[in-house]
This record gives structure tokens, C-alpha cells and sequence, in this order.
């Protein structure tokens, strides 16, 4: 399989709104809510992750998440809120008894076992063969591409080979639900980007259904169907990845994802004004707004929607693309352009040009 | 791997960080051990003969039967009393822990005559429990009879050596990641399966070593059991002791050492063997991710058991000593019932009066002050001698020489403290090391009985300095010397303070060794305790009750005290 027609994946069944109200087959997060003694740490969660799909949570860190998972899991008790799996409420169902797997940040193998036996852990709690035992555990090491790793200490494992015993521990009694906390976080650049791919292959191909939480938006864009974002334990925006990204739908949600260019103004009918001039953007009445300048849609040959004059503040070379920092008006910017095009000296003015959808009003 | 001691190799590094403390062990433990060994030996009738004497003679198998015997029972009973504190202490914070940590650390450095006398001033036939219950019910005979029975060792050895079980296993657990229990929960195991399969396979190594600690000190146990035990229990340290100090009969005594030390020494090795397989690299993690507030009812309830428990057991002896020693009772028994009389002073005052005017009185304040003097000489001793080991021991375990060593660190500890006595007795009377007379001899032998947990308590902590820090101190320009002083010392000083702890508390307390060579006009507080418990009547028994209770509050006052010290640490790790 192609890596291009992975990213095509289709849509799966989305609602405009929160996905509750329709009948979901898969874990819905009914009105969670859990507070800790000094804060607010989930304030009234719904979600959805409909079976065989992928749902990203997509958050910095201290946003709630990883109280998300912990909730899912039993591990934590909501103060408010239900936990349901295909309609069934999950209250005082306890941890063991709920099937769903859970892949720690740091992948938290047993140390006093080794890795065939760490993978068998969850298939002896289910009461399995001997034999379907390992072949279980010969099945999920070979899933993981670590055929053969059965007698390994963990101890002497690298980082990636860890993070895929971890994976294949959590696939092999075949949960319900796999959850993901930070999948990747604990890795290096090279192998977060191979292992991103990998996972996604092996959750494709098992059509687990799995429930992502992560503050990295690569990753989050690279394995999920559906983007949540939360926010001191508050959903901001939910949507397919490239609707979040695309449409951000409030600056909050725009800064987290690094779209950092917003500039105050007012929209009307006849267009929206703001320090740079009047742009081409609409509102049908006139209210105030943040306008957002897409960073990855600038232009330097003139041809554009809108174009301004600012002075060229410094370029952070980034290999196939780089970055422009820029002052336009008192409003310092950045645009991300093509490291081919031939740029100005710094602290020369530069002429920047945009196409009208890369400028977009938000709440 | 350290960089501090530049320009050497590492072999001989290591050499000379192991040159000060081998050589007190070869000059202070080696000789007087061999020169037991040749008495045995050389007595008539073959060189095996003591030891055929001694397993020929039911007697003689019947206390080394019972020695075993107490010290399993002991150590199962003291696991059974101490895993479930040790789980409340390592998972939970809760209002008043470090204080409950503080109060069960007590009993450790209380010394074992105190508590004798505490288990007699509650147990014994005019204890309180007795008193309690002949009032109660109008008996006119104490219907409780567990002194000079197992059951009063067993309970006084597990109040002893709880804490053992709480400090290592509950310090080892505090910091094991709660997410594996939590990986293992989410792959389907119930709680009784993560404990079964997951927890104690993790703890296996602490278990193992509180064990193994806890059995050698009710193996090698005498002054708890020259009180309690009465005439007809002996453990295998009393019988060396009769045999020495009673009947003068030093090559059976000697034999019986050797018995002992072989016994001690299979232990020992058989742990290393033990520690060595089960131990695994764990990533420890700070205390702050382990513990959690207590939440509902249910682990309320299971806290305050548990604590209740902790106290009942560690708690009560101790108060039951201080208030016997001012409470006046006519426990002569011939009136009829022995009855509270009422709160006094008498006791604590008899102690400075010598009304038999007799040549050997002491005043418990001389006496107060050689055990101070003595326990003051063990602290600088054994911190010279136990930091250099425990540094090479942190940061050259593989080398041969620490291999090779750390074993033999705990030999002393192995070896009963009354042998020790007993070898010098014999080892040191004659030239080069005629110290027979010498007051020195008190602070050698405790500095010998304290030096492994010297060690034993300043080697985690050096190997939880990571090498990292060190290199980061020299790259911002660190020398060193720097280095030792403004990383290593700073980290270190917590674990150096509990162990001048240890080695202070052990001298203060310690009695086996004492009891033989200590000089009848320097006589140590417990030593002192002991001549008031073997003299009949009501005041002497008053008296040393009162002695008990003034070294207790002494332990007690300086134990407290290094546990505010550490709580006003803040690194943790």
C-alpha cells in the first residue's frame, strides 16, 4: 500500500457538531468532568470514536489528556460523566475487565520480564492456551517487525524497539479499544517519523479502533481519521485533520497549531480592516474579529489577492522550506516559503503577496 | 563512571579506597575471628571435637533448633506486620505520614534491653496487661503467662524489626512507577494478579534484603532474649554467653561461634546469590508521581488499620515501659493483689544514691556519659572507614575487589555480637594489640557492628548521584575536589546523617559486645540496665526500668530529630 493513498483515507461518518447525538457504535464520553484538589482537570468532555476508526485528542500538555485516558481506562473515577462502549455504561467496571488497551508515554515495560513474556502478560490474564500463547506473541512481535525478540531482556532494548514491544503488548489480546498516550513522544526525530507510519499500517491493517492523545500535531494529522482539540480540559474544535487545520475555528485553536499570524479587526460586508489595509475577507454584518494570515500561502512574485510592504527581520533556513520573519506595521509575522525563491537581505523591505483563502476571519 | 580522583588507575583507585576499611576488618574482626577459631580447635581430643561435642549433645541441638526456629517465625511474622505498612507508607500521602514513619523508626534504635523491659512492664506477670485484667476481673493470679515463652520473643522481635521491613521495602516501593501496575491493570489483570505477577516479582529484591536482615538480627538476637527467653529458652548468642561468662568454658563457646558465623556466613551468600538474579534495572521515579491523597472510605478504613496495627504493636511497649518506670506498685505479690500505687519519682531518684554504699556503685550519669563518649568515637570511626568503602562500592561495583568485598562488609553483621566480644577477649590480650584493658575496645567492636549499615545506607545514595552531574559540575568549571565538596556532599548528606544515625544509635544500645568487654568502672547504660534487671526486689526492677526509660527517650529524641532533618530536605532525588 502506498503511503499517498493512506493519507486519502475517506471520512468516516462525521457530524457537523459534536458527534453524541447520533448513535455511535464505538467509546462515547458522556459529559465527563474530573477535578483534582488544586484544579479543574476535564470540564464536561463528549466525544466519539466510532468503531474501527482513529480519534486523535490533540492538546499541549497539561490540557487534561492524559486524565482522558485514564478516565477511558478506569484507572480514574469521573466526578461527573459516563464512559460508554457501545451504549453500555461502563460505570464500576474495573480496569481489568474492560478490554481496552493502553500504551504508556514512557512504555512502561515490566522490568522483571522479558519481552516474549511482557507481550504474553495480557493473553495469560485472558486465560489463553499455552500454545495460542505464543503464537499470539510470535504473531504480534512479527506485526512489530521484531520477530524473534522473545527471550530479550528489556533492559537492553533501544528506545524504538521498546516503544514497539509496547505496541505489540497492548495489540495482542485484541482490545476493544487501543488507547495511545504520546505514542512517539519519547523518540527521536529519524524514528518518530518511520515508526508514524509503521503504526498506522499495523492499527489500518487490525482495524483497531484507537483513541491517540498527543501534543504533537504530526502525529495526531499522521494516524487519526478525527482531530479533537482540547484545552484545559475543554474541547475547542473537533474535525477531520485537514478541516481542524484548514478551518481553525478560533484563535486559540489557530496559535496551537502554530498559525501564529492573527492581527485584530473588524469584518463587514465590504471587507475587513485591519492595520495592513483593508483585506479582501467578508463577514454578511459587521463585528469584531482576529483575522488569520495562513503562514504556508505567502507569496513573493506579486500575484495575489492582497499584498503589503513589510521589512524583512531575519530567515530561519529549515532545508526544503524556510522562514520568514517579518514586521509589517507594528505587527511582527512569519511566512514559511520555498527556499529556491530568492529573497531579499535581511533588513531590506519585502514586497507580500496573498491569495484570498489563505487569509480567514475567525470568532 | 567518577572522574574525581584523576591520574590514577582505576584499580588502584579502588585499591585505595578499599586499604582503610580492610585493614581495620583484618586487624579488628580477622584476628580476634581466628584466634576463636584456633581455641576451638586446639582443645583436647581432635580438632573436631568441640563441634562433635556440641552436635552430639541434645542440649546443644535443641538451642540451635530453637534458634532457627525463633528466627523464621520471626522474620515471616515481622513480613506479615510490615508489607501492608510498608504499601500504605510507599502509595499514599497522607496527613501525619512522616510522623508515623518517624514514631515506627523508634523501636529500630531502641536498645534490646529496653526492650525486654518494655514487653516485661507489659507482658510480664505485674505488667500492665495483667494488672489490667486481675482488676478487671478480680484475679489473684496474672492470667497472662507469655514471658519465658516463644510468644514473647516473637512479638519483641517483630516490634524490633518492622521498621526494617517499612524503611527498605516501603522506601524501594515509594518509588516504583505506579503506571506498570496500571500497564498490567489495562491488560486484564485483577488486583490480586498485579500483586501476584507484577508487584511482588518488583519488590522481590527489597523483600529478599529486609529478610534477610531481619532473620540475621533474630538469628544473632540476645539481650531481648536473655530478658524474655528466661532460663530455659537460650538462642545460640545466650549459650555463648553462659558458656563464657557463666561457665568459663571458652572452647565450647568458641565452637558454638563458629557454629554460628558458618550460619550466618551460608546466609549471606546465599542473598548476595539471591540479589544478584532478581534484581532488575528499574526506573525509579519521584516520590511526587508515586503517591496519591487516600480517596473513599474504603482506603480510610484499610489506612487506619494498618496504622493502628503499627502503633498497637510498636507503640504500646514503649509506653507501657515509660509509665511502669513512675507508676509505684507493690509487686511483691505476698499482700494479696499487686495494685497501681500512684505516680512517683522514687525510681529515677534511687538511681543516684548508693545506699549499700558499695565500691562498685556508678552514677548513671557517668554512665550516660561513657555511652555518649563511646557512641560519639563510633560515629567519626565509622564514617572514616565506611564512606571510602561505600564510594568504591557506588562507583566500582564490577571491579573485583568490590566483589570480592561487599560480602565481607557484612560479616560483622553476620557474626553475633557477643563472639565478637569473645574474640577479643581472646584475640586482643597480647602484643602487638594488648588492648584487653583499654576503654578503646568498646568503640572498636561497635564501630564493627555498625560499619554495614554505615555502608548499607551510604551506597544507594552515592549510586543515585548520576554521572551526569558530575560531568556538568566540571564542565562549568568544577574541580575535583569541587566536585566532591559542592555535588557529591551536598547530595550525600542526608544518607550521611542517618548513617552517623545508625552508628550512634547502635553504640548507644548495643549490649553483646559490651556486656564482655566493657570495663566494670566504664560500664555503658545498657550495660548498667542489665546489673539492675539481674539483681532481685521491686526497686532494682524500678530502677532499671527508669535507666531503660532515659536511654529510650535519648534514642527516641535523637531518631526524631534526624527525621525532622530529613524532612526539611527537599531533594528527593
Amino acid at each position: 500500500m502506498s503511503e499517498s493513498s493512506e493519507v486519502q483515507r475517506p471520512s468516516p461518518e462525521t457530524h457537523p457538531d459534536h458527534g453524541i447525538e447520533v448513535p455511535c457504535s464505538g467509546l462515547v464520553l458522556d459529559g465527563i468532568r474530573k477535578t483534582y484538589a488544586s484544579s479543574v482537570a476535564l470540564e464536561d468532555i463528549s466525544l466519539c470514536v466510532p468503531a474501527r476508526s482513529i480519534v486523535a485528542v490533540l492538546g499541549p500538555s497539561g490540557s487534561g489528556k492524559s486524565t482522558l485516558l485514564s478516565v477511558v481506562a478506569g484507572l480514574e473515577t469521573p466526578d461527573a460523566g459516563r464512559v460508554l462502549w457501545e451504549g453500555e455504561p461502563l460505570d464500576g467496571v474495573p480496569t481489568h475487565q474492560r478490554n481496552f488497551g493502553l500504551m504508556f508515554q514512557d512504555f512502561v515495560l515490566f522490568p522483571h520480564l522479558n519481552v516474549g513474556r511482557n507481550v504474553a502478560f495480557g493473553l495469560l490474564m485472558h486465560r489463553l492456551a499455552p500454545e495460542a500463547v505464543t503464537a499470539r506473541v510470535q504473531e504480534c512481535l512479527a506485526q512489530v517487525g521484531l520477530a524473534g525478540f522473545e527471550r530479550r531482556d528489556v533492559g537492553t532494548l533501544s528506545g524504538g524497539e521498546q516503544q514497539r514491544v509496547a505496541l505489540a503488548r497492548a495489540l495482542a489480546p485484541r482490545p476493544r479499544l487501543l488507547m495511545l498516550d504520546e505514542p512517539l513522544g519519547a523518540l527521536d526525530r529519524t524514528l518518530r517519523e518511520h515508526l508514524l507510519v509503521e503504526i498506522h499500517r499495523i492499527l489500518r491493517s487490525t482495524h483497531q479502533t484507537a483513541l491517540i492523545v498527543t501534543h504533537d500535531q504530526e502525529e495526531a494529522f499522521g494516524l487519526a481519521d478525527r482531530i479533537v482539540i482540547l484545552e484545559a480540559g475543554r474541547i475547542l474544535q473537533e474535525g477531520d485533520p485537514q478541516q481542524v487545520y484548514l478551518h481553525p475555528a478560533s484563535p486559540a485553536v489557530a496559535r496551537f497549531l502554530g498559525l501564529a499570524n492573527l492581527l485584530p479587526g473588524e469584518a463587514t460586508p465590504g471587507g475587513t480592516q485591519t492595520a495592513l489595509g483593508l483585506l479582501p475577507v467578508t463577514a454578511p454584518h459587521a463585528m469584531q474579529c482576529t483575522v488569520l494570515l495562513r503562514p504556508d500561502a505567502a507569496r513573493l512574485d506579486g500575484h495575489g489577492a492582497f499584498a503589503f510592504d513589510a521589512t524583512l527581520l531575519e530567515i530561519t533556513f529549515r532545508g526544503p522550506t524556510s522562514i520568514l520573519g517579518v514586521e509589517a506595521r507594528g505587527h511582527r509575522l512569519s511566512f514559511e516559503v520555498p527556499s529556491v525563491a530568492p529573497l531579499p537581505a535581511v533588513g531590506s523591505p519585502i514586497h507580500i503577496s496573498l491569495d484570498s483563502d489563505a487569509i480567514q476571519i475567525l470568532p | 563512571m567518577s572522574r574525581s580522583l584523576p591520574r590514577l588507575g582505576p584499580a588502584v583507585r579502588t585499591a585505595g579506597l578499599w586499604a582503610a576499611p580492610l585493614v581495620f576488618l583484618a586487624l579488628f574482626y580477622a584476628l580476634p575471628m581466628v584466634q576463636v577459631l584456633r581455641l576451638s580447635l586446639t582443645r583436647g581430643g581432635g580438632l573436631a571435637a568441640p563441634f562433635v561435642e556440641v552436635l552430639r549433645s541434645p542440649l546443644q541441638r535443641d538451642i540451635l533448633r530453637f534458634t532457627f526456629l525463633q528466627a523464621s517465625l520471626s522474620t515471616l511474622l515481622t513480613l506479615l506486620v510490615g508489607l501492608p505498612g510498608a504499601y500504605l507508607l510507599a502509595r499514599y500521602s497522607f496527613r501525619g505520614r512522616s510522623l508515623l514513619l518517624a514514631l515506627t523508626s523508634v523501636p529500630f534504635v531502641m536498645p534490646t534491653l529496653v526492650v525486654g523491659a518494655a514487653f516485661q512492664a507489659l507482658l510480664g506477670p505485674s505488667g500492665w496487661l495483667n494488672l489490667a485484667l486481675m482488676e478487671l476481673f478480680g484475679l489473684s493470679q496474672p492470667p497472662i503467662a507469655v514471658l519465658h515463652t516463644l510468644t514473647a520473643i516473637l512479638l519483641a522481635h517483630v516490634f524490633y524489626n518492622t521498621s526494617i521491613v517499612l524503611r527498605m521495602v516501603g522506601d524501594f516501593w515509594s518509588h516504583v512507577d505506579p503506571r506498570i501496575e496500571a500497564a498490567a491493570r489495562t491488560l486484564g489483570a485483577s488486583r490480586w494478579e498485579v500483586l501476584r505477577r507484577v508487584t511482588l516479582p518488583l519488590l522481590l529484591p527489597a523483600i529478599a534484603a529486609a529478610a534477610l536482615l531481619v532473620f540475621l538480627f533474630d538469628f544473632t538476637s540476645f539481650g531481648v532474649i536473655l530478658v524474655l527467653g528466661g532460663p530455659r529458652l537460650a538462642t545460640l548468642e545466650v549459650e555463648i554467653y553462659n558458656q563464657t561468662v557463666g561457665l568459663f568454658n571458652l572452647p565450647l563457646a568458641a565452637a558454638l561461634s563458629i557454629i554460628q558465623l558458618t550460619c550466618t556466613l551460608a546466609l549471606t551468600v546465599a542473598y548476595t546469590r539471591l540479589a544478584a538474579r532478581v534484581s532488575r534495572p528499574i526506573s525509579l521515579r519521584p516520590r511526587r508521581l508515586t503517591q496519591r491523597p487516600l480517596h473513599g472510605l474504603r482506603q480510610r478504613i484499610l489506612a487506619a488499620l494498618i496504622i493502628g496495627l503499627l502503633l498497637a504493636l510498636l507503640i504500646t511497649p514503649l509506653a507501657a515501659l515509660a509509665a511502669r518506670s513512675v507508676a509505684s506498685i507493690g509487686s511483691n505479690g505476698d499482700q494479696g493483689l499487686p495494685g497501681v500505687g500512684g505516680l512517683t519519682i522514687d525510681y529515677y531518684r534511687e538511681l543516684w544514691l548508693n545506699r549499700r554504699e558499695s565500691i562498685f556503685f556508678v552514677p548513671p550519669s557517668t554512665a550516660i556519659g561513657v555511652s555518649l563518649t563511646y557512641a560519639c568515637a563510633t560515629v567519626v570511626l565509622s564514617l572514616a572507614l565506611g564512606l571510602p568503602a561505600a564510594w568504591a562500592l557506588a562507583y566500582r561495583p564490577e571491579s573485583a575487589a568490590s566483589r570480592l568485598f561487599d560480602p565481607l562488609l557484612l560479616l560483622p553483621l553476620g557474626t553475633s555480637a557477643v563472639t565478637l566480644g569473645l574474640g577479643f577477649i581472646v584475640g586482643l590480650n597480647q602484643p602487638p594489640f594488648d588492648l584487653r584493658a583499654s576503654p578503646w575496645l568498646v568503640p572498636l567492636a561497635h564501630t564493627l557492628v555498625a560499619l554495614p549499615f554505615v555502608v548499607r545506607s551510604l551506597t544507594p545514595a552515592l549510586r543515585s548521584i548520576r554521572p551526569r552531574l558530575r560531568q556538568a559540575a566540571a564542565i562549568l568549571g568544577a574541580s575535583p575536589r569541587q566536585v566532591v565538596t559542592r555535588v557529591d556532599l551536598p547530595l550525600v548528606g542526608r544518607a550521611l546523617l542517618v548513617a552517623a544515625a545508625f552508628a550512634f544509635s547502635i553504640s548507644l544500645g548495643e549490649f553483646g559486645a559490651t556486656a564482655l568487654i566493657a570495663r566494670p568502672e566504664y560500664p555503658t547504660v545498657p550495660v548498667m540496665i542489665y546489673r539492675f534487671l539481674s539483681q532481685p526486689g521491686a526497686l532494682n526492677y524500678g530502677q532499671a526500668l527508669a535507666l531503660s526509660t532515659i536511654l529510650m527517650v535519648v534514642c527516641a529524641g535523637g531518631m526524631l530529630g534526624i527525621e525532622r532533618l530529613r524532612l526539611a530536605d527537599v531533594g528527593e532525588f
